[in-house]
């Protein structure tokens, strides 16, 4: 967990640099807290170990476009388990992971009553995404890696603080078709939120 | 920022959240074995009465070659041994010397370093009806295919009751336990998964 916080920090501070630009473009870092939907007999728990990076350039006041790149961790551990399969018997305790990366092309749209330090949007970002789905049992692995059709509407909200900094806040619905056959995942669905920091330029 | 600027960042992006995938906590993955059997579904349990079991060796089938191929103490082999034991006393079958003919022979070994395997082959002459041929079960089988690559405990019951005309024995159950090799504490970790093997084989017993 320390680790994985640590190369998201590092990887902001790393890129905030380069985008000390215009006004018309920012790009943002968030976190991104998000709740697993659809299959979740695999795995049902939230998950906080997800972040997102984003780029927009504004085409005009009223539109955004760029692309937002996410990654999360959902996992979940389950007690000693007995499995039987003919003649056979297996027992174990496991944990299952999904690690969850999409990549897409954004559109925002900002609302007519925005003013210039509140800027409520809604967007849709279109890509792909690529789950890797894990099973974890003692020193062995089952792992399936598939990819995805990625659709994710949003609405949220940019507070530009004025000069290089802002912040935002967003609310996203994920719908995508990474299906893993071999784990008996039809797709996999989730709502996230977002809460972060913006680096912008009037 | 230009575009190609925009694109490589994201690549690098991309590639350091790759290198930053939690995995699970150590200590909670290797707190348990798993423990997997099968048996042979023609094998009747309770048409057996007796077994043999070597009392303080087991054997070891590696990959290594300066390993030995047995494992033989009080640290491992006999808590491993007096374990099965105990199970099978509890299920109603009784240990005998291999002299008293018995219907079973039950044999453990570890498998280290391989992968797992799929089939086992015994080599020809492994039975010798009518003088010392239980001493025989002390080798490992020839193994054919691999899955595990660390380490595994093996047990398995053999058929001696209906060997055929060719002196071939069946193998009607098997235990694979593991790993031995990263377990949190190697031998109540066996001890409890020798329990759940059993546990899990309701159908080996007498009644």
């Amino acid at each position: 967990m320390k680790s994985w916080l640590t190369c998201s920090l590092l990887l902001f501070l790393c890129t905030v640099s380069g985008f000390a630009q215009d006004f018309d473009r920012y790009f943002y870092f968030t976190w991104m807290p998000s709740m697993p939907l659809s299959n979740t007999s695999w795995i049902d728990e939230s998950t906080g170990k997800g972040v997102r990076f984003g780029y927009r350039k504004l085409i005009n006041e009223k539109f955004a476009a760029g692309f937002d790149y996410t990654w999360a961790t959902y996992d979940q551990y389950y007690p000693t388990t007995t499995f039987v399969d003919g003649t056979r018997t297996i027992t174990t305790d496991y944990f299952n992971y999904v690690y969850s990366y999409g990549l897409t092309l954004s559109g925002q749209y900002f609302l007519p009553f925005s003013t210039e330090r509140v800027m409520p949007f809604v967007g849709l970002g279109l890509g792909a995404q690529l789950n890797r789905y894990f099973q974890y049992y003692n020193i062995y692995t089952d792992d399936d890696q598939v990819w995805g059709f990625l659709g994710r509407p949003e609405v949220g909200v940019l507070f530009p603080f004025g000069g290089k900094w802002g912040a935002t806040i967003a609310a996203h619905y994920s719908f995508s078709t990474a299906k893993s056959d071999y784990f008996g995942y039809d797709g996999f669905n989730s709502i996230g939120f977002n809460v972060g920091v913006v680096m912008m330029s009037y | 920022m230009n575009a190609l600027k925009v694109v490589l960042l994201m690549v690098c992006v991309a590639a350091m959240s790759w290198g930053c995938e939690p995995q699970p906590d150590d200590l909670k993955l290797f707190d348990q074995f798993v423990v997997s059997t099968n048996r042979d579904a023609n094998a009747d349990f309770g048409s057996y009465l007796t077994y043999f079991m070597q009392s303080d060796t087991i054997g070891l089938v590696s990959n290594i070659p300066n390993d030995d191929t047995i494992i033989v103490g009080s640290y491992y082999a006999r808590p491993v041994v007096n374990q099965v034991k105990s199970n099978l006393n509890a299920r109603g079958y009784q240990s005998v010397d291999s002299d008293e003919n018995p219907d079973l022979a039950v044999k453990a070994y570890v498998v280290k370093d391989l992968n797992i395997f799929q089939d086992y082959v015994y080599p020809p002459g492994y039975y010798y009806p009518g003088y010392g041929y239980y001493s025989y079960y002390y080798y490992p089988p020839y193994v054919q295919t691999y899955a595990y690559n660390t380490g595994v405990l093996v047990v398995e019951i053999i058929d001696l009751k209906n060997i055929t005309p060719q002196n071939e024995v069946a193998v009607i159950w098997t235990a694979h336990l593991g790993d031995v090799f990263s377990s949190v504490d190697l031998v109540q970790q066996t001890i409890e998964a020798i329990d759940q093997a059993f546990q899990q084989s309701t159908y080996i017993t007498r009644q």
